[in-house]
């Protein structure tokens, strides 16, 4: 009876990693699929699904969709109710918006279809980002025991990953003329959000371990915070560059450290090394 | 002693290590898997039919080829979730079966996209019609598969549920 009960514990946490890694797979698909957008959306003007560029996007979207739903199945099946309930609502709008590609493709030079490819597909990016961060710290603490987080940090950093995500549908809105002078503003004003965010998430980090206990302190989300605000600032610097240079390269460098933010701040929250201070002094 | 023949009998039934409520979840999934096979089938025999049989085209952004290609998304993301959960929790016969149906789905997308870009019509020329013919038979032999893999996932229930393992 109780080498059942230990073969099936054992097979739960073999299950929990296996999920964990399938997560990792989706947040690079999602960062993927990104960059390969933004590069499509700035190189490409003839939009055609033989070229290179549309297949490349193409398939890192297909890759996140394939995986989006994965996660969402196999959470269920381990009755981790919010991540399959996010995975799956993030799985209907990624193919959603998905679609609005095809009708792109047939309509490759009509501005309306443009801007509503961009947007709504920029949207489901936005969206993916956090549901990605939460899943990942969620199960990431599971698969080693621990209790679901929900100090003050994960929550300012889940708020900023929400606000990141803002920021990049503001920042494609800015390509079309009607929205032109919302978008600035509304891109502008997230961007400094998600700054003021991960510099909250830094202090507040940092003041963790400056009371008398020391026992809440974790040097790893000290460090990215602190990696996350570089690039935030990096990613910002590009931004005002290209208003004054009009180089598109610099959009495209923008795009990448945004997906750095993105990447920092979910190490920050738990995932994937996440240092346990008070079990490192227990032993 | 009870325990050990129950094995005995159950030798060579594949019930893998999912439970029960998990077989049952995902026993839906294959049932979604069904209505998008055949809500795939209607729209790709509307297209045949009304669309592409005379001389008309058809090209990525119709809405009936929107739909069919959003219908075909959905049935290949249930059915690499059927095979994913027959590799991970031991059932190999369901995994090979929904293998074979996600490489078909696979070979039978690209014959799909190779009618798109040759033309798009049944007048469109040999290649077009290479590329039609593809895509019919491999989503008829992606189907059969896929409806082997249910039939061994309702056996594990079956089994499960006779010999009151959850």
């Amino acid at each position: 009876m109780l080498g059942s009960l230990q073969s099936k514990a054992a097979t739960s946490t073999r299950g929990t990693k296996q999920l964990l890694y399938l997560i990792y797979l989706q947040a690079i698909s999602l960062a993927v699929t990104y960059v390969a957008g933004i590069w499509v959306a700035i190189t490409v003007h003839n939009i055609s699904f033989t070229l290179p560029e549309v297949l490349g996007h193409g398939l890192a979207s297909s890759v996140f969709v394939l995986l989006t739903g994965l996660v969402g199945f196999i959470a269920a099946l381990q009755g981790q109710r919010k991540v399959s309930l996010y995975n799956f609502a993030l799985f209907l709008i990624t193919v959603l918006t998905g679609s609005t590609g095809f009708a792109l493709l047939g309509n490759p030079t009509d501005a309306t279809q443009i801007s509503i490819t961009n947007l709504s597909m920029m949207a489901s990016v936005a969206i993916g980002m956090p549901i990605t961060g939460f899943s990942l710290a969620n199960v990431s603490r599971l698969s080693k025991g621990m209790a679901q987080d929900f100090s003050p940090v994960a929550f300012m950093t889940y708020i900023a990953l929400g606000a990141l995500s803002l920021t990049m549908i503001a920042g494609v809105a800015v390509a079309s003329t009607p929205l032109y002078p919302l978008a600035v503003v509304t891109h502008v004003g997230f961007a400094a959000l998600t700054v003021a965010l991960v510099l909250g998430v830094l202090v507040v980090s940092t003041l963790e371990g400056s009371g008398g206990s020391a026992s809440n302190w974790e040097p790893q989300r000290v460090a990215y915070s602190l990696l996350g605000l570089a690039a935030v600032s990096v990613a910002g610097g590009d931004g005002v560059i290209y208003l004054t240079s009009g180089s598109l390269s610099y959009l495209v460098v923008m795009a990448e450290a945004a997906v750095l933010v993105y990447a920092f701040l979910m190490i920050a929250i738990g995932a994937p090394y996440h240092f346990d201070a008070l079990a490192g002094r227990r032993r | 002693m009870e325990d050990a023949k129950l094995d005995a009998a159950l030798k060579g039934e594949e019930i893998g290590n999912l439970g029960l409520v998990g077989l049952r979840l995902t026993l839906k999934l294959c049932y979604a898997n069904f209505i998008a096979y055949l809500v795939l089938y209607v729209t790709g025999m509307y297209i045949n039919i009304y669309i592409t049989g005379g001389v008309t085209t058809i090209g990525i952004s119709d809405p009936s080829n929107m739909i069919h290609m959003v219908t075909a998304i959905l049935n290949f993301v249930f059915t690499f979730i059927v095979m994913v959960v027959g590799f991970l929790y031991a059932m190999r016969k369901v995994a090979m079966f929904s293998l074979g149906a996600v490489v078909c789905l696979i070979v039978g997308t690209l014959g799909g996209l190779v009618f798109l870009e040759t033309g798009g019509g049944r007048l469109s020329g040999a290649d077009t019609l290479a590329g039609g013919w593809i895509m019919s038979i491999l989503f008829m032999l992606a189907l059969f598969l896929s409806y082997y893999a249910t039939l061994k996932i309702m056996r594990a229930i079956k089994v499960l549920e006779a010999t009151n393992r959850i």
